[in-house]
Order: C-alpha cells, then structure tokens, then sequence
C-alpha cells in the first residue's frame, strides 16, 4: 500500500514556503505540480541539477568524432574524389556536415534519453492527482517509498501554509 | 531590500585612479603626435582601429539598450545604466573617425583621384567611395546613432524622476526606429572604414562579421565593469547571479556566433577560389600572418567556449572576466587583422600598438565612470525593475 499525501495550494509563493518546511522537517517529496514552471521550487524541493546536460555533451561530441572521422575516411582513404583541385583531406569543407551531426546527435539524443530517463511512452497514461493543475492549482504529493508518512505534520504544515485542503490518497501496489 | 542605502551610493573613480587614467591618455596622446611625424601611415592605422574599437562599445550598449526595449525584457533594467554609460563613449569615437576622414589620403587608396581613374575596376566605385561620400555618411551615421541614442537615454533618466509609464512606451519605439536604421548604418560602417581599405575586395557578409565582434567586445566590456561595479558595492543586493548568467550565456553565444560568421566567411571565399576573392586571405596567410589568424580564432572563440561551457563558470564573476578579457584582446586582434594586412606586408607591433590601445582603453574607463556616476546606478522607477529585481535563471 502507498500512501500519498497531496496538499493543494492556490499561489505559487505558499507553495515554495511550504515545500522548504516539509523538506525542513524530513517529509518525503514525491513531486510537485504546477500550471507553469515556477522559478526556485527546484532548490526549494532540493533537486539536483540535470544530468541531461552531460549526456547532451556526450552525445553531441560522438557526433563530432563520427562526423569528423567517417568523412576524412570516406573522402581521404576509402574513396578519394577530386573536388575542384582541393586537398583530399579538406578540414574547412568537412567542418558545417560535423556541425550539422554534432546537432543532430546532440538534439535527438538529449531528448530520447529524456523520454527513457522520465519512462514517457507513447500511449502512458499518466497518474493524475488533480486535472486543475493545469489551470489555477499547485499541488505538493508527499509520499514515502516505504508507505511511512507523519501524516499529522504534513498537515499542520499545510495549514501553516494556506493550503486551500489537503488529504491522503492510497494506491494498492 | 534597502532601497535607499544601494541607490544614493555612488561609483566616484578614486582620485589615484583618475590620475592613472589620465596618465595613460596622456602617453597615447604623445605617441600618436610623436608618431605622426616619424611614422604616418602606422599612427593613422592605429587611430582607425582604435577609432572603431571604440564606436563598437558606444554604438553596443545603445543598441543593447534598444534591443531589451523592443524585446520588452526585464531582466535586464538593474544592469541598464551601464550600456546607457558606455553609449558616452560615442562622440569620442566620432572625433576619432572625424580625425580618419581628414587624414584619408594615408589609409584609403581610394582617395587619390588618380588611382581610381585608371583603375578599371575602381572606375565604377567613384561615387560611392570618394572623400566627400565617405565624410558625409560617415557624419550621417553618427549623428543618427548619438541623437537617437540620446534620446532614448533621456527618457530614461527623466522616467528616474517621475515614473512615468509613458517614456517607456516611447522608448520602445524610439529603439526599434534605432534598430532599424541604425543597424543598416553599422553595416555600412564596416563596409565605408574597414572593408574600403581594400578597394578591389568585397565580401556581403562583412557587416554581419563586425557586427558580432562589436557585440562579443561590448559584452565583455560590460561584463568587466559590471563585476568590478558589483564588487565596490554599487549594486548592493540587486545585482545578482542571475544577471551575470544572462550576460555570461550572452557572451558565450555571440563568440560562437562570431566563429560562425568568421568561419562562413572563410570558408566560402575559401571553397569558391575567386581569385578577386581570395586576394584578402592570401595576404593574411603568409608568414607571421597564419599565426595570427590563428591566435584570432583562439582568443575569440576556442577560448571563451571552452571557459564559459559550464553552468557553474556563466554565473562566477572571476571565470566571466577571464573569458571577456580573452574577448577584448581577440577583438583588437580581430581588428588588427583586418586593418593592418593591407597595409604592411609583415605585421608591425609595438610600443605604438599597445601605447595607443593602452589609451584608449583608459580614455574609455574614464568618460565611462563619469557618466555612471552622474545618475543613480539602477533605474529605480523602470515599471519592469520588479521583474529584474527577481530574476531567477
């Protein structure tokens, strides 16, 4: 059995205060959810920053060296064509197609991982604990992985904070 | 936030400094006059480049201004005053291009009536580039920029009094009409003062090319003063992180675009083989030249990427002027680059050089700080000052 706790608030400014003081206090954050991106609720949350960046990185720079490598070898070595009296080997002529799949590599593979890293599929159906997040409501879900929440703190917390309500949502595993 | 306390303090250059400042003006004033008589043609190179240098950094924080204007952005009202006091410096690059267009039989090849006449190809430019041309646009273009700029900047300063919502309305469209014409003017700019030198050779994308070096090395300049600023304590709380960040991504973004345009220019003149093309990079490929070019490249684009990669190194003070001071030095050697290929078959550098920049980079500092220091450092009624004051990246 899973517990959730979901707090519901009505501004952005209750949410970030109450989500430093739940996480003060040692409750679980599962996520947040909000109708926009709210600035300064991931350090308020405590998230680390992204690790897509160095992936990003990464798969941008396989690009560079496949881009790089397979038209020296395909236009130097394997196959030598002369092009308007150029050198075989002509780094300034190779160098928009490395930036192109530098790009290419770079944009598609940050995204794809994004999808494998969030586990977002086509045809998910994704757990929804209000559908007026996507219009005028912020929501705190507390959970813990265990199933063990301090249920009486979290909810003198959320009233602290001007939760419009609050209550405890179960999920049979 | 204290309000009061942060906005009556004001950046006053201790006198020492001052003293320093003037003491640098001074010496490239004696070169430059020494100069003149021992070796002309070298000194008015050096007024040209250190002419543009510094219409680059007035003409960049106007348009810095006018950009977040049009853009309707609020981020950027805590750090406005400092391009607003970097525009002073644009009447000072007037003069020094005023001084270009008197001594134009030194640099211009195009202003010797008889050259241009037996010349086939330079037959056909004869109205576009002769003396009384060049003179004209080039006092249409800075009394364009510097009563524009004016104006914009004024109802700045008068919106600190008052707070009037209206002046920024007006400001919004006193700075497009600025981008408008003013951006077609720097174009011409670098076509009329630096592509002109060399009257046989064009290429369409040279403005494009000195428009992103004017942006990286007024960037830089703004992230330098910004930094030294913020460590005085001008700014107080309201200049944050955050701010650098933008700036820093900024710089990091138009570098890269500068290596884009540097590159696209090279490699097209490159690939094509023209020979009336290629005459431009022939002379910048031989000898100490390729180095050059070399260096050129480093400093403005492999350098400040590498540095300004991360996230952590956008926001740091002390990383942002290592990468801004990599620019403005790649900016002058950009410059330098251009300037003085065609002219001297091998480069020429020394105390002339550094002396003359030295001086102008002091002259700079000096009308900069007095301006900065005339109004309150953040402008304190700005409706969007709020939003900037928040700003979290």
């Amino acid at each position: 059995m899973k517990k959730y706790f979901i707090a519901t608030f009505d501004n952005e400014f209750d949410l970030k205060e109450a989500t430093v003081e739940y996480r003060e206090n040692k409750l679980k954050i599962m996520d947040a959810f909000t109708p926009y991106a709210v600035h300064g609720l991931d350090e308020a949350m405590g998230l680390k920053p992204s690790r897509l960046t160095k992936l990003c990185f990464l798969f941008g720079f396989t690009g560079f060296i496949l881009a790089l490598v397979g038209q020296y070898w395909i236009s130097a070595v394997n196959w030598p064509i002369n092009i308007g009296g150029k050198p075989w080997n002509s780094l300034p002529a190779f160098l928009p197609v490395i930036f192109e799949v530098t790009v290419l590599f770079a944009g598609l593979g940050t995204v794809f991982s994004l999808l494998v890293i969030s586990r977002l599929r086509p045809g998910k159906v994704p757990k929804q604990f209000s559908t007026r997040v996507t219009d005028d409501h912020f929501l705190m879900v507390l959970s813990d992985k265990k199933g063990v929440l301090n249920e009486k703190l979290a909810e003198s917390i959320s009233i602290k904070h001007n939760a419009l309500k609050w209550k405890l949502e179960g999920e049979s595993e | 936030m204290d309000l009061n306390v942060n906005l009556d303090k004001k950046p006053v250059l201790s006198e020492n400094v001052e003293k320093w400042l003037m003491g640098f003006i001074f010496v490239g004033l004696v070169i430059l006059v020494g100069g003149l008589f021992l070796t002309p043609e070298r000194i008015w190179s050096n007024i040209l480049l250190n002419g543009i240098f510094l219409t680059a950094l007035g003409f960049c924080g106007i348009m810095f201004v006018a950009i977040h204007y049009v853009a309707n952005s609020g981020w950027d009202v805590v750090i406005r005053r400092v391009p607003e006091a970097m525009f002073k410096i644009l009447p000072f690059g007037f003069a020094f291009m005023i001084a270009i267009a008197i001594g134009v039989g030194y640099l211009y090849e195009w202003s010797h009536p008889e050259v241009m006449q037996n010349d086939l190809l330079l037959k056909g430019k004869i109205a576009w580039l002769n003396p009384t041309a060049f003179s004209i646009r080039m006092v249409l273009y800075f009394v364009f920029w510097i009563i524009v700029g004016k104006k914009i900047i004024s109802h700045s300063l008068k919106q600190d009094k008052t707070g009037d919502v209206r002046h920024s309305v007006l400001n919004q469209r006193w700075s497009a009409f600025f981008l408008y014409i003013g951006g077609i003017f720097f174009v011409g700019s670098s076509f009329d003062w630096i592509m002109s030198l060399e009257p046989h050779w064009f290429s369409t994308i040279f403005g494009m090319y000195n428009f992103s070096g004017m942006f990286t090395s007024g960037l830089a300049v703004m992230i330098i003063l910004l930094v030294y600023l913020r460590k005085r304590g001008i700014f107080g709380k309201f200049l944050k992180d955050d701010h650098l960040f933008e700036l820093g991504r900024y710089l990091f973004a138009f570098t890269t675009f500068w290596g884009y345009i540097w590159f696209c220019q090279h490699m097209l003149i490159w690939y094509a083989n023209i020979p009336e093309e290629t005459v431009y990079y022939i002379k910048r490929n031989i000898g100490v030249y390729t180095s050059l070019m070399v260096l050129n490249v480093c400093l403005n684009w492999v350098f400040p990427f590498v540095i300004l990669l991360f996230k952590k190194t956008k926001r740091d003070g002390k990383f942002l002027v290592i990468a801004s001071l990599f620019v403005i030095a790649g900016r002058w050697t950009d410059l330098y680059l251009m300037i003085f290929p065609s002219k001297y078959k091998t480069p020429v550098f020394g105390v002339i050089e550094i002396g003359m920049f030295l001086g102008a980079i002091a002259l700079f500092l000096l009308i900069f700080f007095k301006a900065f220091s005339k109004s309150a450092p953040i402008p304190k009624k700005d409706p969007f000052l709020e939003e900037s004051k928040a700003l979290h990246t």
